[in-house]
């Protein structure tokens, strides 16, 4: 049995080679039925984000081309094949193991340390549990994974500081204000961090969202999106005695806030604290309002600079994690690497009883003068040979530690005793 | 022979647990965190057992003198901190609170002192309820102390952007404020109230009001209460919530102190509490 991974992700393939391979639930449940009923191929799961399309597949000892699945990636796509082909990555045993865990802790993600990938994991394990596509060994290798993923994020910090410029802002507001339910935020202009802030804030329970700009139907249409209340830039400027959070991001070229008016709009709010996010070039925000009392302003390079040293030290607990990925891949290549040996050592009992039983079994009908228990003493002694001589040989072949030393054995157990010539295969590599 | 095990094991188990409590600042494992509970836990358990055995053997509440009176103001804190800890679901306040805990606590064993009878003086209906009042007042202040701190701290980190690790884990401003607040409402409530007994008690025990209006310790508590009430007083007129008031609370603080330590080293009517 062999443990094979074909796919494709933001390391191989471009965006839109990636969205022409998504597996779309639909298509994953077809998928699903049509490896089921696909000859060689034991188990399976897919695994689909938004950077990848995987199939995690174990196959048995004739089928280990991974061309088969490549196929198969091309046509449920609706694909000609060979389009895919030059995105697609193939790995075999341990490196499917390694590629799992170190996806499972996000190292192979686009932002290294980022949560989702978890979840998405899980979701697709179970996926493929509900279609009935996995078993012994993609089991394992799966519940190991989600471990190693949640043992990843909870004795490193690689999820920790955020990576964007938006998310930090956000990041920010909840470590100044005690509960986001009790504050208003104030969206000045337009803009994709701007907007992506607002969302965010929305997303972590913002009391209100107010959206000012220039034109009313700009504003009246982002406060749609996002359930807020549009209003014109010059209201918007009224309002902020009452705002807790601005993200201002105009196009002005002229500060849109200055000192004094900060000054006066202080002193209205009886000096309660107020975060100020000027994400516009050239900056909406006066600088020089940071020396007012409880004012709290970070502008683009402020936030960029946050980015930065959050990316660099994600970047220090990422070699941990590696160091946690490997040892958890030797590990369970303790375990995968006897599985191999199991059903080749059931395969050798079955094949020694299977003789024992012919030979007793003629013996005995020459001796038909012999009674009950003398029989029972016969066959008892068959049985006694058959465990002698094999246990010596299996005992051996468990504990060989060098994996390269146990496929040796392995392959010359199987020759010189003839397992997997016909006849003899009928106990094989099957699941357990 | 007893005594000295027993102090053992209470130093032992609040050092053990302000180690954890670090550990479990940095790691945030939620079983770190269990342990280092556990282990508060356990400490106030023979804590709490000190501070009994020693009221009955000396027939009075155990805060007299220095031996007593740092020990009960140590346990004071570690139980609001387990309150406090249970009833916000956050760990991150013990890697602050802890090592004052120990720190009184060591101060306490280092007094060690035998069982005084209580002086004639003391021996009043007024004495529990005025020491009890100002005891309850100073471990308040000492979590306006710690809160204040932390939230001059985390303002640090946000004016210089430096949100490192340390921020992460710092509550946010907005609950550290007011935790802060609230921390003095109630010291401020209770050192009104241990003011107020004492001034009673004070004018029926003698005739004229000098020699305790000018005793350093009376002394220093009236500044103590003046700083803690213009902190409730700026906060409310001039809107001086946040650093402005933090670092006040933090100055109330270092008045405590003065009260609590500095005055007994001259004071002669104070010199048993």
């Amino acid at each position: 049995m062999h443990l094979t991974l074909v796919g494709l992700s933001h390391h191989t393939a471009p965006i839109d080679v990636r969205d022409q391979a998504v597996l779309t639930k639909t298509l994953q449940e077809k998928a699903l039925s049509f490896v089921r009923s696909s000859s060689g191929i034991l188990e399976a799961v897919l695994l689909s984000t938004c950077n990848r399309s995987e199939m995690y597949a174990t196959t048995d000892e004739e089928h280990t081309d991974p061309r088969p699945i490549e196929a198969w990636f091309h046509e449920i796509h609706g694909l000609d094949e060979g389009v895919l082909s030059p995105y697609l990555y193939h790995r075999k045993d341990e490196a499917v193991i390694r590629h799992l865990f170190r996806v499972v802790s996000s190292l192979d993600s686009l932002v290294v340390g980022e949560q989702q990938i978890l979840g998405q994991v899980r979701e697709a394990y179970m996926q493929s549990l509900n279609t009935k596509t996995t078993g012994v060994v993609l089991n394992r290798l799966f519940e190991k994974a989600l471990a190693v993923g949640k043992q990843v994020r909870e004795t490193t910090e690689i999820g920790a500081g955020a990576v964007s410029v938006s998310s930090v802002a956000v990041e920010l507001a909840r470590k100044i204000f005690k509960d986001l339910r009790q504050h208003t935020a104030m969206l000045i202009g337009a803009g994709e961090t701007g907007e992506r802030t607002a969302e965010y804030l929305v997303d972590q329970g913002v009391k209100r969202l107010i959206v000012a700009n220039r034109t009313y139907e700009r504003a009246a249409d982002l406060a749609h999106r996002y359930d807020g209340i549009a209003v014109s830039l010059h209201d918007g400027l009224q309002m902020i005695s009452d705002v807790d959070i601005i993200i201002s991001s105009t196009g002005a070229t002229e500060p849109v806030l200055g000192r004094e008016r900060m000054a006066d709009l202080m002193h209205d709010r009886r000096n309660r604290p107020i975060f100020l996010i000027d994400i516009a070039a050239p900056r909406d925000i006066d600088p020089r309002v940071r020396d007012l009392y409880n004012v709290i302003l970070y502008d683009m390079d402020d936030l960029q600079s946050v980015v930065d040293d959050n990316a660099e030290s994600r970047k220090v607990e990422a070699r941990k994690v590696e160091g946690i990925v490997e040892s958890e891949v030797d590990r369970f290549l303790a375990w995968y690497q006897n599985l191999a040996i199991t059903p080749t050592i059931t395969q050798l009992r079955h094949f020694a009883d299977d003789l024992r039983h012919q030979e007793v079994d003629r013996a005995l009908a020459q001796l038909g003068h012999l009674s009950e228990k003398d029989r029972e003493t016969v066959d008892k002694m068959s049985r006694a040979i058959v465990n002698k001589l094999l246990h010596q040989p299996t005992v051996q072949l468990k504990n060989t530690a060098d994996p390269e030393h146990k496929d040796y054995h392995l392959y010359s157990l199987r020759h010189l005793f003839g397992l997997d010539e016909q006849g003899n295969d009928r106990n094989g590599t099957g699941n357990e | 022979m007893g005594t000295y095990i027993l102090h053992g094991l209470i130093l032992a188990g609040y050092a053990v647990a302000t180690v954890i409590y670090f550990r479990h600042f940095w790691t945030r494992q939620p079983r770190t965190g269990f342990y280092a509970t556990l282990c508060l836990v356990l400490a106030l358990v023979f804590h709490s057992a000190f501070l009994i055995a020693r009221g009955f053997e000396s027939s009075h509440a155990p805060f007299v003198g220095l031996h007593e009176s740092m020990s009960f103001f140590a346990w004071l804190i570690a139980v609001v901190y387990l309150f406090l800890e249970r009833r916000f679901h956050d760990r991150s306040l013990g890697v602050f609170v802890l090592p004052l805990v120990l720190a009184a606590q060591a101060a306490s064993t280092a007094f060690m002192s035998p069982v005084d009878p209580l002086p004639p003086l003391l021996q009043s209906p007024w004495f529990n309820f005025h020491v009890t009042a100002s005891f309850l007042a100073y471990a308040a202040f000492s979590f306006s102390f710690i809160t204040g701190l932390l939230y001059v701290m985390q303002m640090y980190y946000i004016h210089h952007r430096r949100v490192g690790l340390v921020f992460s884990r710092l509550p946010a401003l907005g609950m550290l404020d007011e935790m802060n607040l609230k921390a003095t409402l109630i010291g401020w409530v209770f050192l009104s109230a241990g003011i107020a007994t004492g001034i009673w008690w004070a004018t029926a025990a003698w005739d004229s009001i000098t020699p305790w209006l000018l005793d350093p310790k009376v002394l220093c508590v009236m500044l103590t209460w003046i700083i803690f009430t213009s902190q409730l007083v700026t906060r409310y007129t001039m809107g001086w919530q946040g650093e402005r008031s933090a670092i006040i609370s933090m100055a109330g603080f270092a008045s405590v102190l003065l009260a609590y330590l500095g005055a007994g080293l001259w004071t002669n009517l104070h010199i048993f509490d």
